[in-house]
């Protein structure tokens, strides 16, 4: 009995492997396609004979794209915003998310209705554009961390984590004299320590993904993210017939392999956030802290 | 996990945006092209008396050429009329609707004729028919030209827009083919459909695999197809009566959507012919996958450019496919204008503006350049310095050519960086043109409102009907029920409102 | 109710009220203060003079989006694409995280569980430039496989009936990996001694799935179903508007597609928001319905 049953978890792992394999196979195929289409000769991209492994090797593309200056000046923008507008929106979900996880909060109800409503109606995009003009943000770096400070979303699934910290640990803390606000400083925050991860990582790409409010509050071009770039070359390709290569040096790189070295230059680093975070994805953090 | 892009719809709108270009966007009906501008010309004076003013312009942006504050166009206006132009780019339709409501608006903005239109009458334009006192040049082109004007002309004589003319050219949609691989079989190109279809047949037995005839803007293809068989699949003004007609209850019209589905049926065009993009169809040029094209004439030069082995593309004449001639769409007219804020507070100076850009010596400085600067004369003729390569190069570097960069300008200037092959297109292509454009003309606002819901259900009904006719999941025998149904859903309704603004029209200018 | 006063709560919960203060100011000044916006639903918007300036028209753009008589298969359309889309995009990634769950290797496991987020960064504009790629009838690897197979190929962005299919499986792709992660973090939370009790009852590995990780993780899975009930109707009009043609709208024209090219007709802000009021309405329903049925199972509500 005990035999056949890990026989048949065995089975299983095997299968689980196999399936997660063939998963890496489909996600990873835009981006191998993407980088062997960089990284090709030019001819072999027109032609469409690059799917993927790049065809010939070539770097004009990525020395295209470093040698305009505004991708530099949009990676530091981005780095500014995410940094910036990752640690404000947290600050601000924790504010928001702690007390409405306590149950019996005055008012928690009608708090909660409050912050649903804003996830379902909206005033549009001129309404908020003017308001946010009236504030004094536009044309300054807080356009892109104020407006989207906290997400409705990401601000509910918070209070759903708080909500499953066992209620004694708090109710220790108490005994120990702790006010609320130590209460949540020393006991809630360092058990909460993956989602606050989880929800800081979903803010940094948010941010890092935002174009939209670049391109509705920043008219100074010194201010634009890396985002507003990339979208403008990927939409060129998208949007109209208008020419297919840039001249790079005198030699001639297509537009696809523009198109695409740009977007993995702006995609990578954020990529390799996650897995810095993940290393603090191990089961059961809360072991010791109920024991102790 | 919920993406929430409730803003996402800026990628579509920036599409549309470009789409604009190639379908109807509210401008009038014209049907004759213009004279050539006359010589003697009242030229702005005032120049070196003028006042220093500094002029805000927001303007759409362009990324094959980015603007630069130290544009050479810039430089050339600030000798010439001492106004500084100060740029700023937009993103999309929605920044220009966010500078109107925001109330800040810049000086000058760089249109499309249905903006104009739109937010003209709320008040946000100034009509600029009623300072023409000031803009003698602005006149001046506009009497030399009165098909555009009627262009930008709203249905009550209020002129919120100028639009820019000379550069229209590069919007022809023409036909052309691979002249090596039809020399090499010994194959001619052909004058009508039927030879399309025959030549088609000789070219597929040769490259099975190939489609040997591809087009790439799926249903909206079909006004290029439409001239050559008399019609366009729209509302337009007939050549003949005069008066508004629908193009697709035209037989001419069924017997080209007849010709598509049979070249459908036997894989002579490609079968995601509906879903094709630039890239597929770039790839299918480039491959030896397809011999006949229609797309815009520009890209037969861009794609040369890049084509291997002998592969060349040549300009083609329009088969005939119904009716007695074969035309193209008549296409050559500029689709962006230049409005006026009504609120500027330097009238005086934007006025002087356009008055120099659409002036002769205006559109000569912002065409060409100035001599030892950007050209130099050799045998009596003007020649670009050798760094300015191709046309695009004057946009990048110089700016020359940009939005609200020109008034009129001189395409000979742009075409004298074409090659050959681009020159003899160019004048191939305007022996071609239906006499009349594919537009309707522009409509009151209320006028407008009444027809919208069943004009977007029209069109709707129009593109996927004729779609499932081409790929044959409806039958051509159900052709009478379309029809029908046209009517049903409400076709002579618009056709009656463009009728009256027509005439409005037709009254406005006697 | 026997609970105390409403200042006597307030004087309680003082600390909590001062951390929620700088929150609901926020909500305050950017979203309720712009939404004074939805106004202009109910009015022909003038750009140009602002709300003082407009002109009342009442219900005419909700008039004129029922007169349509394509409103109710648009409607159709979005409900079943929503729909479907709640139906298998919601369960993935919940599987995914239970399967990365059981992994042993931990370095196979953490190089899946980065790999399978990577298809979130991408736009929808390369999204569907991939699919048509990849769906192509002549040269995409999909009809090569079917064409191995000795089937004939099939223009799949070109028919009806598979637009749903294409549409539901490609947001599955982009999103599966990345909605894993909350499941992930939510299954670290749960404690290892539930799973070692369950052990020593003799539970396998499907019944500690079962008996375990789920319900610790069943408050969060509540939560964001919730939550996207009440967004399923908002069908990103991005991707459809890439990979639509007039041979697909019979399934393929939404709510937001349709707003478009009525937008682009006649340029109006206020049909746009009357539509968007429309489906806020009908997405608080649901998510109201769905809060008060959760509660009444006794399992987490929103409130």
């Amino acid at each position: 009995m005990v035999k056949n049953r890990s026989a048949l978890s065995l089975l299983f792992d095997y299968a689980n492997v196999l399936l997660m394999a063939l998963m890496i196979c489909a996600m990873l195929f835009p981006f191998l396609h993407m980088a062997a289409i960089a990284l090709s000769d030019p001819e072999p991209v027109i032609a469409g004979e690059v799917t993927l492994w790049p065809n010939g090797l070539n770097f004009d593309a990525f020395s295209a794209v470093f040698n305009d200056n505004r991708v530099l000046v949009g990676y530091k923008n981005t780095l500014i915003y995410v940094v910036l507008g990752t640690t404000c929106s947290l600050l601000f979900s924790i504010l928001g998310a702690y007390p409405l996880s306590r149950r019996n909060l005055v008012f928690g109800k009608t708090f909660m209705m409050l912050i649903v409503f804003t996830m379902l109606f909206s005033g549009g995009l001129i309404p908020t554009y003017l308001v946010v003009r009236s504030y004094g943000l536009l044309d300054t770096i807080w356009a892109m961390v104020i407006p989207g400070l906290v997400s409705p979303y990401y601000l509910i699934i918070m209070r759903t984590f708080f909500q499953g910290i066992p209620r004694e640990l708090e109710e220790s803390g108490k005994i120990d004299g702790l006010s609320d606000w130590m209460i949540m400083l020393r006991i809630v925050l360092p058990l909460s320590k993956p989602v606050l991860l989880t929800i800081g990582l979903f803010y940094a790409v948010g941010i890092w993904s935002n174009f939209f409010s670049a391109l509705i509050y920043l008219r100074n071009e010194d201010l634009h993210p890396l985002q507003v770039m990339i979208r403008n070359i990927v939409m060129i390709g998208q949007v109209g017939d208008m020419t297919v290569s840039n001249s790079v040096g005198g030699r001639t790189v297509v537009l696809e392999s523009l198109k695409y070295a740009v977007i993995l230059v702006g995609t990578l680093p954020i990529l390799i956030v996650y897995p810095f975070i993940q290393k603090h994805f191990v089961q059961g953090v809360m072991i010791g802290s109920v024991k102790g | 996990m919920n993406r929430k892009k409730r803003f996402s719809l800026l990628g579509a709108i920036l599409i549309a945006s470009m789409l604009a270009g190639c379908s109807n966007n509210g401008g009038t009906n014209v049907t004759e092209t213009g004279t050539n501008t006359p010589s003697a010309s009242p030229e702005s004076t005032e120049t070196a008396s003028a006042p220093d003013v500094t002029l805000r312009l927001l303007t759409d942006f362009k990324d094959i050429y980015p603007p630069k504050p130290d544009w050479a166009v810039w430089k050339w206006v600030k000798e010439e009329t001492n106004i500084t132009i100060d740029q700023e780019t937009w993103t999309g339709p929605e920044s220009l609707a966010l500078s109107i409501a925001s109330g800040d608006m810049p000086d000058l903005f760089t249109v499309f004729p249905g903006d104009a239109q739109k937010y003209g009458p709320q008040g946000a334009f100034l009509d600029l028919s009623e300072h023409m006192d000031k803009m003698p040049n602005v006149k001046k082109f506009l009497d030399s030209k009165p098909e555009v004007a009627q262009r930008m002309t709203s249905p009550n004589g209020e002129m919120y827009h100028l639009l820019n003319d000379g550069l229209g050219a590069g919007n022809l949609m023409v036909w052309f083919y691979r002249d090596d691989v039809f020399a090499k079989h010994n194959l001619q190109p052909p004058t009508t459909w039927d030879e399309l279809y025959e030549t088609s047949k000789k070219l597929k037995e040769l490259y099975p695999d190939s489609y040997p005839f591809t087009f790439r803007h799926g249903v909206g293809t079909l006004p290029a197809f439409g001239p050559q068989f008399g019609v366009y699949p729209y509302m337009y003004e007939a050549p003949d009566t005069g008066k508004i007609k629908y193009g697709v209850t035209d037989p001419g019209f069924k017997v080209m959507v007849e010709y598509l589905n049979k070249f459908y049926k036997e894989k002579l065009i490609p079968q995601d012919w509906l879903s094709m993009d630039y890239k597929a169809w770039t790839q299918q040029v480039a491959t030896d996958k397809t011999f006949m094209t229609i797309q815009y004439i520009g890209q037969i030069e861009i794609m040369n450019s890049q084509l291997q082995n002998g592969a060349h593309l040549k300009f083609m004449a329009p088969p005939l496919g119904y009716g007695d001639k074969a035309y193209i769409q008549k296409a050559d007219y500029e689709n962006y204008g230049i409005a006026v804020s009504s609120k500027t507070k330097n009238l005086d100076a934007t006025l002087r503006f356009l008055d120099f850009i659409y002036s002769d010596k205006g559109k000569d400085i912002l065409s060409w350049g100035k001599e030892g600067e950007t050209y130099t004369i050799e045998d009596g003729k003007r020649k670009f310095l050798p760094q300015y390569k191709e046309p695009n190069d004057l946009r990048k570097e110089l700016g020359i050519m940009t939005s609200t960069a020109y008034g009129v300008a001189d395409f000979e200037a742009s075409l004298s960086l074409s090659n050959e092959n681009e020159q003899h297109s160019f004048t191939e292509a305007m022996k071609y043109q239906f006499p009349t454009m594919n537009l309707t003309p522009v409509l009151t606002d209320e006028e407008r409102s009444g027809i919208t819901a069943i004009e977007e259900q029209l069109n709707k009904y129009y593109e996927s009907s004729v779609a499932k006719f081409i790929i044959g999941e409806t039958p051509l025998s159900q052709w009478d029920a379309f029809l029908d149904e046209l009517n049903k859903i409400g076709a002579q309704k618009i056709i009656d409102t463009y009728q009256v603004a027509l005439d409005r029209l037709k009254n406005n200018i006697k | 109710m026997n609970s105390p006063s409403i200042l006597k709560q307030l004087k309680r919960d003082r600390a909590f009220i001062l951390m929620f203060a700088p929150v609901l100011l926020y909500f305050i000044m950017f979203k309720y203060v712009p939404m004074f916006g939805i106004v202009i639903s109910f009015m022909d918007y003038n750009l140009f003079k602002g709300l003082g300036g407009s002109e009342w028209v009442g219900l005419k753009y909700y008039q004129q989006f029922f007169d349509n008589r394509d409103a109710l298969v648009i409607i159709k359309n979005t409900v079943l694409l929503g729909l479907y889309k709640l139906l298998f995009g919601f369960p993935a990634p919940i599987i995914l995280a239970l399967l990365l769950n059981e992994l042993r290797n931990a370095v196979y496991k953490r190089l899946v569980q980065t790999v399978s987020y990577l298809p979130h960064f991408l736009s929808n504009v390369v999204v569907a430039s991939m699919l048509l790629l990849l769906l192509s009838p002549s040269t995409g690897w999909v009809n090569r496989i079917i064409e191995w197979f000795g089937f004939p190929a099939i223009s799949f962005l070109q028919e009806a009936e598979w637009f749903r299919t294409i549409y539901v499986l490609s947001e599955i792709w982009q999103q599966v990996g990345w909605g894993s992660i909350l499941y992930l973090a939510a299954i670290t939370t749960i404690d290892p001694q539930l799973y070692e009790a369950a052990r020593m009852d003799g539970a396998g590995r499907w019944k500690q799935t079962l008996h375990v990780t789920l319900p610790g993780i069943a408050a969060t899975i509540v939560i964001l179903l919730i939550l996207q009930i009440g967004g399923m109707l908002e069908v990103g009009f991005e991707k459809v508007f890439l990979l639509y043609n007039p041979a697909t709208y019979d399934t393929a024209d939404v709510i937001a597609t349709y707003v478009y090219r009525v937008g682009i007709l006649q340029g109006s802000f206020s049909y746009a928001t009357a539509i968007d009021l429309f489906m806020g309405v009908i997405g608080f329903l649901l998510v109201y319905t769905t809060n008060k049925i959760s509660r009444r199972l006794g399992e987490n509500s929103l409130w």
